[in-house]
Parts: C-alpha cells; structure tokens; sequence
C-alpha cells in the first residue's frame, strides 16, 4: 500500500516537474523575443512557418473537407431538413470545438516528432553545446521560433480548416436543401456569436504554445543517447495531445 | 600591444594547477594543459560558458561575463557544425546572430579567408551549399575554422584537435590563416591537451 502511494507520489511529481519544465521554457522562450530581431533566429521562424504551415495545407484541406462532409450527413440523418440546426451544429462543433482540436492534431502529427527529434538529435550531436560555446541561446536561436511557429500556424491552419469545413458544410447543405448558398452564409454570420470565434482564437493559440513548449521540452530534456530521440518523439507526440485535451477542457469550461 | 583575454590565476576543481597568462592583440599561443577534460573546461571558462572555481578571467580588462556576447569566437576540433544548416548558414551564424552584417560585406569576407585558406574559387559555391553532412572531416574543420575567422571576435579559442587527421598540406596554411588573423589586430589561444608541433610559443 505505501509502496502503491509512493508510486503515485513519484508519478505526480513527475507530471508537475513536467508542466514547471515546460512552463519555465515557455517563459524563457517568451523573455528571447527580443532575439527575432536577428537574422539566424527570423530564418529559423520562416523555416518553422514554412514546415508547419504551408506543407500542412494540403492535408488541413483534406481533412477539412471530408470532415465538413461527415458532419453535414450525419446531421442531416439526425435532424432532417432544417438548415439553421445544420449551421448551428457546425458553428457548435466546428468553430467552438473541433476546428482548433483538429487543427492542433494535424500540427502534432506533422510537427510534434520532428521537433522533439530534430532537437533531441542535436542535443546528442553536441549541437546544442556548440551553440553555447558561439554564444548562442538554445532558447532564443531554436524554441522561441519554434514556439513563435507554431502558434501562428495553429492560428492560421484552425481558421483555415474552419473555413475548409465550414465552406464544404454550407456548400452541401445548400446542394441538399436546395437553398442559396448566399443565404447560408448571411444566417451563419448572424448565428455565430463573438465569444465563439474568440474561444476558437484562444484555443488555437493555446495549443500552439502548448503543442511547441511540449515538443521542445522533450527534445532537449533527453539524455546524450541516440536511442532516446525515438522516445523523446514519441513522449512528446503523446504528452502534445494529453495537454490540448486538458487545454481544451480548461478554456470550454471557463468559456461556455 | 593591448591586453585582450587575462586568465589571473584561473582554476576548476579537476585542474592540475591554476592558469595565470595574458594574451595581447596580435599574439596566437598555446595553452598546454594535462587532459582532455581540463581542455574541454578551459575552453568553457575562456568562452564564458563555465565558470571557474578560483581566479578570474578578463576580457579587455572587464570580467568576462561583462563583455558583449560573441567576443570570444570558438573553433571547434571537428567542425562542431549543426546539421540543419548549409556550410554558408553555420558560417554566418555567429556572425549573424551576434553582430547582424549586409550579405554583400558577409561575402566579401568569406572570400576573403576562402583564399586564405587555399580553396580554389570554382569549389567555393558548391562546398557554401552543402549541408554538413555531405562533408569529410577536414572540409567540416573547414568550415568551422572558416566560422571563426568570419565572426571575427576579439579572441579566438582553438581546439587544437582541429589539426588532427588533416592533410599535413593543410597545416601551415591554416595555421598561416590564423596568424593573419592575430595580425590584424585580434589574438589566438589554441588549447591543448598533449604535445604539439604547432609553431607557436606554450604558455608557461
């Protein structure tokens, strides 16, 4: 029984360790903002924005499009022919809900595990060592545009894919129906309220700080062994998702 | 001649013995030390990356911590390149992180310590595109030899392993590199951990 306790202890212990350890990288990535002034550190942002961005828009769009077509039809076999319950349920689970969650999981699998490893693997080269012996701050040079990356791409890719989902959802509701599109958009506008799109806004946010702090945490907590960066990729793809869900779950509650 | 880089006493707990030299502007010396963890500390505590347990080091008369970051430029034994960059991108980075130049001047300066250190212009483009890992070990010493010369610190720290397993050819022309480049008015510390026929004076 105090073997069991101890157990526990040492596990929560160890998940509060993690959140202080992802939070104080956070907060030191934040105090290196200062640092994007700088040419290499710009570059490393561009490159970030460039990866998790625009190489994510293709399956952002796919994904987007058959998700607004799943949602459409299986509301439309729940409710029938009622179109202002078929934007209200694509507002209550696309804007509030999924938009940003679907988002941050498309940014986990793409990005999540490159980062951790890309970092873990320079942390076992010695890499991060060189850059402190040129004088270069791993937080400024490497997490702090990770961080800055991800969240504009969180941002960008939820809008993105909410406009994705959303578009093919009125597009085939409108076909179903049989209503004019331009009508569908004007009563989705009047129907969507502001502390729907910022929750969404907020939410996205969150999860790109949450999903980049993580990624990074775990790619330069790594011990110097090449077996550890499978591991820190897939600790970091792993604990990613558990904290939006928690994020996601805090900011519904405070919000809704 | 200006005193550039003081170790005053300068000791780590797994030091031999304290370290107690100047280095002036224009002079490259050798730093003999006992092991290769006493190399590895001393040339944390010449970088500002360590702290030493006794003494102080001083950088223009100031303690190192008060110096402006990238004053001290590292040459690493084996390149010490990071693998995401192309040769162009690891050799500006110090330069561009600490000081921030127009590419044109960055060029211009390459080129420069290119010629110095002997490559032919028609390999310059290719070996700037590639990424570390298409290099052999010397063109990887290179290209951390060619970081620290373009960084242009007031005091480069040398590894002197950066002269091991390189064509004896290369030798003298890239110990010729940096003692142009004491010349102009900086200073060279080259740490080491064993016996070395590099020509210039051991501190005592």
């Amino acid at each position: 029984m105090k073997n069991s306790l101890q157990r526990v202890q040492r596990r929560l212990g160890k998940r509060v360790l993690f959140v202080r350890e992802g939070l104080a990288l956070a907060w030191q990535a934040f105090r290196s903002l200062p640092a994007i002034a700088r040419l290499p550190v710009r570059h490393n942002l561009f490159k970030q924005l460039y990866f998790g961005g625009i190489q994510s828009l293709g399956s952002a769009s796919a994904i987007g499009v058959l998700f607004g077509l799943i949602l459409v039809i299986q509301v439309y076999n729940l409710v029938g022919n009622n179109e202002l319950l078929m934007l209200n349920v694509m507002i209550w689970v696309i804007v509030r809900e999924l938009g940003p969650l679907l988002a941050a999981i498309v940014i986990i699998g793409r990005s999540s595990s490159a980062i951790a490893s890309e970092l873990a693997a320079m942390k076992v080269h010695g890499e991060i060592d060189s850059l402190q012996r040129m004088a270069i701050s791993p937080a400024a040079y490497l997490v702090m545009p990770r961080i800055l990356g991800m969240t504009f791409t969180s941002l960008a890719l939820a809008f993105y894919f909410q406009v994705v989902a959303i578009g093919t959802g009125m597009a085939v509701t409108a076909w179903m129906l049989d209503v004019a599109l331009r009508h569908e958009i004007a009563v989705f506008f009047e129907t969507i309220s502001f502390v729907e799109i910022a929750s969404a806004l907020l939410k996205s946010i969150c999860f790109g700080v949450i999903v980049s702090a993580v990624s990074c945490h775990y790619g330069l907590a790594i011990k110097r062994a090449p077996t550890e960066i499978p591991k820190a990729a897939s600790r970091a793809v792993m604990r990613s998702m558990l904290a939006v869900f928690a994020c996601d779950v805090v900011i519904t509650i405070l919000l809704f | 001649m200006a005193d550039l880089l003081q170790f005053s006493g300068v000791a780590c707990a797994d030091w031999a013995r304290p370290h107690s030299f100047t280095l002036h502007a224009g002079e490259t010396r050798l730093l003999q030390l006992a092991s290769e963890a006493e190399k590895e500390a001393a040339i944390d505590v010449a970088l500002g990356n360590r702290a030493c347990d006794e003494g102080m080091v001083l950088l223009q008369g100031l303690p190192l911590r008060d110096g402006k970051p990238g004053s001290i430029g590292w040459v690493a034994a084996y390149g010490g390149l990071i693998s995401n960059l192309k040769v162009w991108e690891n050799v500006t980075l110090p330069l561009w992180y600490h000081a921030g130049h127009a590419v044109a001047e960055t060029e211009q300066r390459v080129a420069y310590w290119l010629s110095v250190l002997g490559m032919a212009e028609d390999e310059r483009e290719s070996y700037m595109e590639a990424t570390p890992d298409r290099l052999g070990s010397s063109q990887r010493k290179l290209a951390g030899l060619l970081r620290g010369l373009v960084q242009m610190p007031l005091v480069l720290v040398v590894d002197v392993a950066l002269f091991e397993g390189i064509a004896p050819r290369l030798i003298p022309v890239w110990t010729g590199a940096l003692e142009a480049y004491a010349a102009q008015g900086w200073a060279v510390l080259v740490v080491a951990d064993r016996d070395t026929a590099l020509p210039w004076q051991i501190i005592e």
